[in-house]
C-alpha cells in the first residue's frame, strides 16, 4: 500500500521514539496521505496514537484507515487510539453555548493561551502509556491555529511544549503537519522553526508546471544522519485510492 | 406506500444507511452525498472522478493491460464549505450564488441567505428560472391534454416521477426570474440580533457571532443535525454574500481595525466549517479580495473545502482581446476537497472560463480560438496601411 513511501523515509531503519517528524504542505501540495501512511505505520508497529485533529473530523481518518486496512473505530474502543477533535468541540460549544472552548481564544490565558489544549494532549498521552508500550502524538494541521487568532510565536511555543513532552515521556514520538505559503510570513517562520528541530522532514509540493495524470506531486525528504547533518532527497509520487507510489523524478511507472 | 417512499429516500451503502435527499446523489468514489451547485457545468469540474477499469489481454505469452476510463459526475459534498473569491464588480459571483439558491428552491431544500445589508433580499428577487431540456419554462402552463402515442408504448410505465426526484442540477434562464412568492416562502433571511451572549470570551465580533448562532439555530430547527433523528432527511443550503467585506468589521469602535476584522473572518469560517461538518448542510460564501493582510487569503483557502477564484474581463484589457472573444471571465480552483480519501480531487483542467450566453451561464474549459481570422485581419489592416503609404496605387508592397 505505502511500502515505497516507507522505504523512501527509511522508517524500518530507525526507532522513532523521542523524535519529531515534520510534514509540510507547500503551495499546491496536499499532505493528507503522509499522515494516513504514518498512522498506518505506527499502528502496524503496535504504537498507540493520540491524534489532535484540527483540520478534519474523525470520520475522515476512519474512512481513509479502512482503505489502508486499519479499523480505527475498533482501535478507539480498545483504547489504543485517541482523537481530540477540535471541530467537534467547537460545534458542541456553539450548540450548547458553553465555555468548553476557553482555551481557544488568546485573550483568556495571557501567559500561555494554548495551555489547556496542551494539558489535554499530555493527559491523553499519559493515559495511553499506562496500557500501551509506545505512543505517537499526531497534530493535523498546526496551521489551523492561525485561523483561531494565534501568532507564530504562540504556535511555536505550543509546539515546543509538545516536543518537550515527548522527551519527558518515554517511547513517545511526535508528528506535526503544517501548511506554508509564500504570502504568509508567519506560517513560513513557524514551518522553518519546526523543520529545524525535527529529525525527519517531509515536504509535499505540487508540480510547478501544472497537473499531470501520472505524477501527483513532489516529496522532499530531509533527514539527519549520524553526524547530525541534513540529507535531502527528492522523489515524485502518485496517489491512488489505496496505494502510494513513490519513485525518483523521471522514473514514473507510466513511462515503462 | 409509506414503505416504498422510505426505500426511495434511503440507500444502503456498506453497513450504513445514507438518506438520499431530493436533488442529491451519492458519490461513487466515497459514498458522499453530493448536491448541485446550480451550474451543471461547474458540478462537472468539482469532484469529478475518473473511474479506471483495467482489461488484461493475453496474446503470444505477452500480457497487455488496457485501461479504459469513464468520468463520473461531481457536485458539492454535504457538510462542506465552498468559497468564491469575487470578481472585480461581483457580477459573476452573485450569478453563481443565485444559481445555487435557485437549485435549493427548486429541490425543496431549506435555504438560508445572509448579507450585511439588504443585498440578500435584492438578490433573491431575481433568481433565474429553470428551463426544461426541451427549452420550455418549467413554470409555464403545462397542457393537460392527452397526447396520442404509438400503441406499443401505451402500456409502458411512466418514468416521470422517478426522473424528477433524481434530477441533479437544472438549466436556468438568466433572463427570466422565478416567482417571488414561491421564492420568499422557500428562503429564510438572517436578521442581525445583538442578543447573542459572548459567554465563551470568543474573539468574534457581534455580527459574526449573531450569524453563527442563527445558522446553528436554523440547522437545529429543521432537524438537519447528524445526530438528530429524522425519517425524511433534507439539506440546508446556506448562502453568505460578500462576507469579509469592510462592512463586516466591528464598527462600534471609532477606528476600524482591518487586521482584526480579517482575523475574525478566519475564526468565523473555521467555526462555520465545524458546524457544517456535523450537519446535513452545505454552504457557499462569496468574499471580496480586499484584504489588508497578505496572509488572510492563503489561510482562508486552506480552511475552506472548495476555493473558486473568479476573474471577470469587464473593465480590463482582456475584454477587447480577440482571444477571449467568446468568454466573459476566467474561473480557477484554488482548492478542491480531499475528504474521506487520500487522493485530492483534481479538476479536469486548470484553466476554466465563464461564458454568459444570451440566457445561459456556462463554465467550460478555456479553449483559445485559432488565430486564422486574426491573421487575415492583421494582413488586411497592414494592406490598408501600406496602400496608403504607397501613394494610392492599391498594391500591398511597400515603396520604401
Amino acid at each position: 500500500m505505502a511500502t515505497d513511501f516507507y522505504l523512501a523515509l527509511e522508517l524500518d531503519k530507525v526507532d522513532l521514539s523521542g523524535k519529531v517528524i515534520s510534514v509540510v504542505e507547500r503551495q499546491g501540495g496536499n499532505a493528507n496521505f503522509v499522515i494516513s501512511a504514518l498512522m498506518s505505520h505506527f499502528i502496524d508497529n503496535k504504537t498507540a496514537i493520540c491524534l489532535l485533529s484540527l483540520h478534519n473530523t474523525f470520520g475522515h481518518y476512519r474512512n481513509v484507515g479502512m482503505k489502508f486496512g486499519k479499523n480505527l473505530q475498533k482501535l478507539k474502543e480498545e483504547g489504543s487510539f485517541k482523537c481530540i477533535e477540535m471541530l467537534k468541540t467547537i460545534e458542541r460549544s456553539v450548540s450548547d453555548r458553553t465555555t468548553e472552548i476557553d482555551f481557544l481564544f488568546p485573550g483568556n490565558q495571557k501567559d500561555m493561551p494554548l495551555k489547556n489544549l496542551f494539558l489535554t494532549i499530555k493527559r491523553e498521552a499519559e493515559l495511553l502509556l499506562q496500557t500501551q508500550k509506545s505512543v505517537c502524538i499526531l497534530v493535523d494541521d498546526l496551521s489551523d491555529l492561525f485561523c483561531l487568532g494565534y501568532s507564530s510565536s504562540q504556535v511555536l511555543s505550543f509546539y515546543q511544549y509538545c516536543r518537550s513532552l515527548i522527551f519527558d515521556l518515554k517511547s513517545c514520538s511526535l508528528v506535526v503537519l503544517c501548511h506554508s505559503t509564500d504570502e504568509d510570513i508567519e506560517s513560513m517562520l513557524t514551518v522553518t522553526g519546526i523543520c529545524h528541530t525535527s529529525y525527519l522532514s517531509v515536504e509535499v509540493c505540487g508540480l510547478n508546471t501544472g497537473i499531470s495524470g501520472d505524477v501527483s506531486g513532489v516529496i522532499n525528504i530531509g533527514k539527519r544522519d549520524e553526524a547530525n547533518s541534513r540529507i535531502r532527497n527528492t522523489y515524485h509520487f502518485k496517489l491512488e485510492e489505496k496505494r502510494i507510489r513513490v519513485f525518483p523524478p523521471g522514473a514514473s511507472p507510466a513511462l515503462f | 406506500m409509506l414503505k416504498k417512499e422510505t426505500s426511495a429516500t434511503n440507500r444502503q451503502v456498506g453497513n450504513t444507511k445514507v438518506p438520499l435527499v431530493r436533488g442529491s446523489r451519492l458519490s461513487l468514489r466515497n459514498a458522499q452525498l453530493l448536491v448541485s451547485s446550480g451550474v451543471c457545468s461547474l458540478d462537472n469540474f468539482i469532484g469529478k472522478y475518473e473511474k479506471i477499469s483495467y482489461i488484461t489481454l493475453r496474446k503470444d505469452n505477452k500480457t497487455k493491460c488496457l485501461a479504459s476510463s469513464c468520468l463520473t459526475g461531481g457536485g458539492l459534498p454535504v457538510g462542506t464549505l465552498c468559497c468564491i473569491e469575487e470578481d472585480r464588480f461581483g457580477i459573476y459571483s452573485e450569478l453563481l450564488l443565485k444559481h445555487y439558491i435557485a437549485e435549493g428552491v427548486l429541490n425543496g431544500h431549506h435555504n438560508f441567505v445572509a448579507s450585511y445589508g439588504s443585498e440578500a433580499e435584492q438578490m433573491v428577487e431575481t433568481l433565474p428560472l429553470p428551463v426544461n431540456d426541451g427549452g420550455t419554462m418549467m413554470q409555464g402552463n403545462q397542457s393537460n391534454e392527452q397526447m396520442k402515442i404509438a400503441w406499443r408504448y401505451e402500456n409502458l410505465q411512466s418514468k416521470e416521477s422517478s426522473a424528477s426526484y433524481s434530477q441533479f442540477g437544472h438549466i436556468y434562464d438568466t433572463s427570466k426570474f422565478m416567482d417571488r412568492e414561491k421564492v420568499s416562502s422557500a428562503v429564510k433571511f438572517w436578521k442581525f440580533s445583538n442578543n447573542s451572549e459572548n459567554s465563551s470570551g470568543c474573539s468574534l465580533s457581534a455580527h459574526y457571532l449573531s450569524l453563527l448562532t442563527s445558522i446553528e439555530k436554523e440547522i437545529e430547527a429543521v432537524g438537519c443535525k447528524v445526530e438528530s433523528p429524522s425519517e425524511k432527511r433534507n439539506v440546508v443550503r446556506i448562502a453568505l454574500c460578500s462576507i469579509g467585506s469592510p462592512l463586516w468589521s466591528n464598527q462600534t469602535d471609532s477606528k476600524i481595525d482591518f487586521g482584526k476584522s480579517e482575523a475574525e473572518l478566519l475564526t468565523f469560517v473555521y467555526f462555520l466549517k465545524a458546524l457544517l461538518r456535523n450537519s446535513y448542510a452545505v454552504c457557499m460564501i462569496t468574499t471580496p479580495r480586499l484584504f489588508k493582510t497578505a496572509a488572510t487569503l492563503p489561510r482562508l483557502r486552506n480552511v475552506v473545502d472548495v476555493g473558486i477564484t473568479l476573474e471577470a474581463f469587464a473593465d480590463s484589457d482582456k475584454e477587447v482581446n480577440e482571444l477571449y472573444r467568446e468568454y466573459c471571465g476566467l474561473l480557477r480552483f484554488s482548492k478542491l476537497f480531499s475528504i474521506n480519501t487520500i487522493v485530492p480531487h483534481s479538476s479536469e483542467s486548470l484553466d476554466l472560463a465563464m461564458k454568459l450566453k444570451r440566457k445561459r451561464f456556462i463554465i467550460e474549459k478555456l479553449c483559445l480560438a485559432p488565430e486564422l481570422s486574426g491573421q487575415s485581419d492583421s494582413s488586411s489592416a497592414l494592406g490598408c496601411t501600406s496602400s496608403l503609404l504607397s501613394s494610392g496605387k492599391g498594391t500591398c508592397s511597400l515603396d520604401f
